[in-house]
């Protein structure tokens, strides 16, 4: 339970980060991915899980209006499940967790749409309050929807990790080994997904130079290390 | 000249600016918040009310950048207070003016250059095997940029005022942008090889990774993307896999 708290608090400090808090980008896959990838005391899952989430949506960038899908919520929903359940230690397993993280990644676009309509709310009532002379609901303002969108995240998550866990359950209790298999390329692919929505957000086209030199440093940083 | 203190007390507040985002006026309320602190040094009674309604308009702007616009704001209300009237007819016209531009140049040099820069960076030192190092390299390098542009621009707004628009034209950020661009794509290059022998456990999976890796990319560059793409690849995984228990019989 003490453990359920802790991580639903640290999912919703990171999940403000994203936009109403700081912006110092602790709310980044990378960062959560590795993160609680530690504290379940298996950071290389961890790290294969920030990987695989980091670029998923890196052409949907957070411009203008425009509200991408939560790759933070995913993210927490996918290493946090490492900490919740305590027995993913496989590939396979952490594989089941990232599939069954990935809806919250549309359910965190959808609180994310809400809170700014209830922001929307908040700022009308100021309106009235301000045509009566009275602007003091600005300073609290802020606060109010902080703490709106804080809550929203809490609950979120403290639905998903009980459900998620008991679907992790279900599916991984007994299974076949082709499916196990099927799991462990998912999330062993997964990064090269991001891989390659990130390079063609930037446009390889336009950097045929940096890509070609970047391979050749790569392989020789591999050789290196092997 | 407006106490420290109070420019610092408004800096922290930046960190609020985006808290009640809405779709209707976006930051409007964050900009009269982080402002308030400086208003209510500079006006009193209805002034100072007059004041909060001036910014209590349509705001929307790069979040790093909006300090930026609010130290020159914050210089042309003090002028104002001071009795130069000119400051009154600029304090509009410069927000409006530049909130568009700076919102384009953040979105492209942070969002689109600098964030993928700084993560496939860190994602070089964790494929190296140093997860924690990779997590403060990637708040480094990404922080260091983020908060000389949030607190140095807010110091740079204020003491040039209006001079500020003829300040930001001296730095190309188009071409930062570009060059950051430049060095996410080596970083993610240089991060491909290193993916495909360390994250894969197995010799099969990494080859199935790679050739399903190759199959993604293709699905991209046709415009496919995020979690339809992420279920369409799952859902490959699991065809071949059962597949293959057809052909070959299970794997254990």
């Amino acid at each position: 339970m003490l453990t359920l708290a802790l991580l639903i608090a640290v999912g919703v400090l990171v999940c403000l980060d994203r936009t109403q808090l700081l912006q110092v980008m602790i709310s980044r896959p990378i960062v959560v991915g590795p993160a609680l990838g530690a504290w379940a005391g298996e950071p290389l899952l961890g790290v294969a899980l920030g990987i695989g989430f980091e670029f998923l949506y890196a052409g949907r960038l957070p411009v203008g209006s425009h509200v991408p899908p939560n790759d933070t919520l995913a993210a927490v929903g996918g290493a946090g499940l490492l900490v919740f359940t305590g027995t993913i230690d496989t590939m396979a397993e952490a594989g089941v967790a990232a599939a069954l993280a990935l809806p919250l990644a549309e359910v965190g676009r959808g609180v994310d749409i809400w809170a700014r309509k209830l922001n929307g709310r908040l700022a009308q009532r100021i309106d009235r309050q301000m045509a009566q002379g009275d602007w003091s609901q600005i300073e609290r303002a802020p606060w109010i929807a902080l703490a709106m969108a804080a809550g929203a995240y809490a609950g979120t998550l403290l639905l998903y990790f009980p459900l998620a866990g008991w679907a992790l359950d279900m599916l991984t209790d007994g299974w076949p080994g082709w499916l196990e298999g099927a799991f462990a390329v998912f999330l062993a692919g997964l990064p090269f997904i991001g891989l390659a929505e990130s390079t063609a957000n930037l446009d390889p086209r336009r950097f045929p130079r940096s890509a070609v030199v970047g391979l050749a440093m790569g392989i020789v940083l591999l050789l290196l290390v092997v | 000249m407006l106490g420290r203190l109070a420019f610092w007390h408004a800096l922290v507040r930046t960190l609020l600016l985006q808290a009640a985002w809405n779709f209707e006026r976006m930051q409007h309320i964050g900009f009269c918040y982080v402002l308030l602190p400086m208003l209510r040094l500079l006006w009193r009674g209805e002034a100072l009310s007059e004041a909060v309604r001036r910014h209590y308009q349509f705001f929307n702007t790069h979040p790093y950048f909006a300090p930026v616009i609010i130290g020159a704001v914050t210089r042309l209300e003090e002028d104002w207070a001071q009795g130069r009237a000119s400051s009154a007819r600029h304090v509009n016209t410069l927000k409006l003016g530049l909130m568009g531009s700076l919102g384009a140049v953040g979105d492209s040099l942070f969002w689109a250059a600098l964030r993928p820069f700084s993560a496939w960076m860190a994602i070089i030192i964790m494929l190296l095997g140093q997860p924690g190092l990779g997590i403060i390299a990637f708040l480094v390098l990404y922080n260091v940029p983020h908060f000389l542009v949030r607190f140095g621009g807010a110091g740079v707004g204020y003491v040039t005022g209006l001079d500020i628009v003829r300040q930001l034209r001296k730095v190309d950020f188009p071409n930062l942008a570009q060059k950051l661009k430049a060095g996410a794509m080596t970083a993610a290059f240089t991060a491909l090889p290193l993916l495909a022998w360390s994250i894969a456990p197995r010799t099969d999976a990494r080859v199935g990774a790679v050739l399903l890796g190759v199959v993604v990319f293709a699905l991209v560059r046709k415009g496919t993307g995020g979690t339809r793409l992420a279920f369409g690849y799952l859902g490959a995984t699991v065809f071949v896999g059962w597949i293959w228990t057809v052909l070959f019989g299970d794997p254990q």
